[in-house]
């Protein structure tokens, strides 16, 4: 116990240590993103008050006309109206990206991702949020998913991200190439083309510290990655993309 | 926190969410710094957060519940930076310490192992160490900020406890040396 008290004692001291005032110009930057960013739930939270400040007559009216707006979007989405078609759909992306069970065998299942934070997941340069708005608010963005697996040496990442048109795909795809090049980001120098899907490479870097590796590739409306870190086999990975793009295919 | 500020945040006013981001800062910055031990990553996650909080206000159904939610997202952004850190960076940061500053109490070698130790913990042993040793948060309130069960809690703190003595009997020095009363 007396061992206890005094690793609390320790600890509690140790926590004191260190800085307790934040510079002002991280607020100030956290504010200037703030004023370009939408709060989610917003809408849904207006519309509450809304309906609970309407009489009953107009809340059903309201329903009803949220209703038609409500069809009117589910048709334009899922083809029946504007728009060209989908090659892929959101429901195929469960497919395509590699599934828990899937991975090479002693990788364990880290976390899986289907919302649209699937944009970011593979961004590493961007560490201020101003930075971010253009990998958020990509054109034509439908859904996506991410799988990521490690063991103690190695990680792996599965992506994909669906758009409406092939247009949108390849103009998603530029960014994330930039990325995975640039010095603050991947920092692969390296560029090989892959024959996956309709463009794409393997990308890894000449700096042999770097054990990074990304193949990254368009399908159709589909953008998709696998990358790993660590020492993991080229040759498992190109596999597994392959395995991706057939059932893309 | 004054809950008629978060309510109008809640409802899109910029001007209130300003006085509350200054109002919280430093003790969200000073948390991540604990949390991350490195002051550009801290800087980065208050940012994150800030911004995180902002955008999902909305969704807080209780505005007496800010303070605890906060930490929540908070800590959620100094999983992300740590992770972000650990697993993509090819060459991971060295991170420095003020060997000039702190508790005289505490010897530099003791800081050091300290240091050590608590870097090779996963992020969610740091931030229950964080939440219990500079908060001091009751475990109850450790899991109600990250929700997570109490079980949870637990035994994360005791990985982390650990660890953490384990760091500082490294070397076979005399555990907590120049810290324990004679």
């Amino acid at each position: 116990m007396t061992h206890d008290r005094d690793l609390d004692r320790v600890l509690d001291r140790w926590m004191d240590d260190g800085p307790t005032v934040v510079a002002d110009r991280v607020i100030a930057t956290a504010m200037t993103d703030v004023h370009t960013t939408r709060q989610r739930g917003a809408r849904r939270a207006l519309l509450k008050e809304l309906f609970m400040t309407m009489k009953p007559t107009m809340t059903v009216l309201g329903i009803a006309a949220a209703a038609v707006v409500a069809l009117a979007a589910f048709q334009i989405l899922s083809g029946g109206g504007i728009g060209g078609p989908r090659t892929i759909a959101a429901e195929d992306l469960v497919d395509i990206v590699i599934a828990p069970g899937e991975q090479p065998s002693g990788m364990g299942h880290d976390s899986t991702y289907d919302d649209e934070r699937i944009l970011l997941r593979p961004i590493i340069s961007v560490t201020g949020t101003a930075a971010i708005d253009p990998y958020l608010e990509q054109p034509g963005f439908v859904a996506g998913r991410y799988t990521e697996f490690s063991d103690d040496m190695t990680g792996l990442l599965s992506w994909a991200a669906l758009f409406e048109t092939p247009e949108d795909a390849q103009r998603s795809l530029a960014l994330y190439v930039e990325e995975v090049q640039s010095d603050d980001g991947y920092g692969l120098d390296n560029q090989v083309e892959a024959d996956l899907g309709d463009e794409g490479a393997f990308y890894d870097s000449s700096d042999p510290t770097n054990e990074t590796l990304v193949i990254l590739w368009r399908n159709g409306n589909a953008v998709l990655a696998a990358g790993t870190f660590g020492p993991f086999d080229p040759d498992v990975l190109r596999s597994l993309a392959q395995q991706m793009d057939a059932a893309a295919d | 926190m004054d809950d008629d500020l978060v309510s109008r945040a809640r409802r899109g006013d910029e001007s209130a969410f300003a006085e509350i981001a200054y109002g919280i800062g430093d003790r969200l910055f000073t948390v991540a710094q604990r949390i991350l031990r490195d002051i550009d990553l801290a800087e980065d996650a208050t940012q994150q957060a800030i911004v995180a909080i902002w955008r999902e206000l909305p969704g807080l159904r209780d505005p007496a519940r800010f303070e605890a939610w906060s930490y929540r997202v908070l800590v959620n952004a100094c999983y992300a930076q740590a992770r972000a850190e650990r697993r993509w960076s090819p060459s991971l940061h060295v991170l420095e310490t003020d060997h000039g500053a702190g508790d005289p109490q505490l010897s530099v070698a003791d800081r050091d192992q300290l240091d050590r130790g608590f870097r090779r913990l996963p992020p969610e042993q740091r931030a229950v160490l964080v939440l219990q040793h500079y908060l001091d948060l009751t475990l109850p309130q450790i899991a109600e900020t990250l929700g997570v069960p109490i079980g949870t809690v637990r035994s994360r703190l005791h990985y982390a406890r650990r660890a953490m003595r384990a760091a500082l009997e490294a070397d076979a020095r005399p555990a907590l040396s120049g810290s324990r009363p004679s």
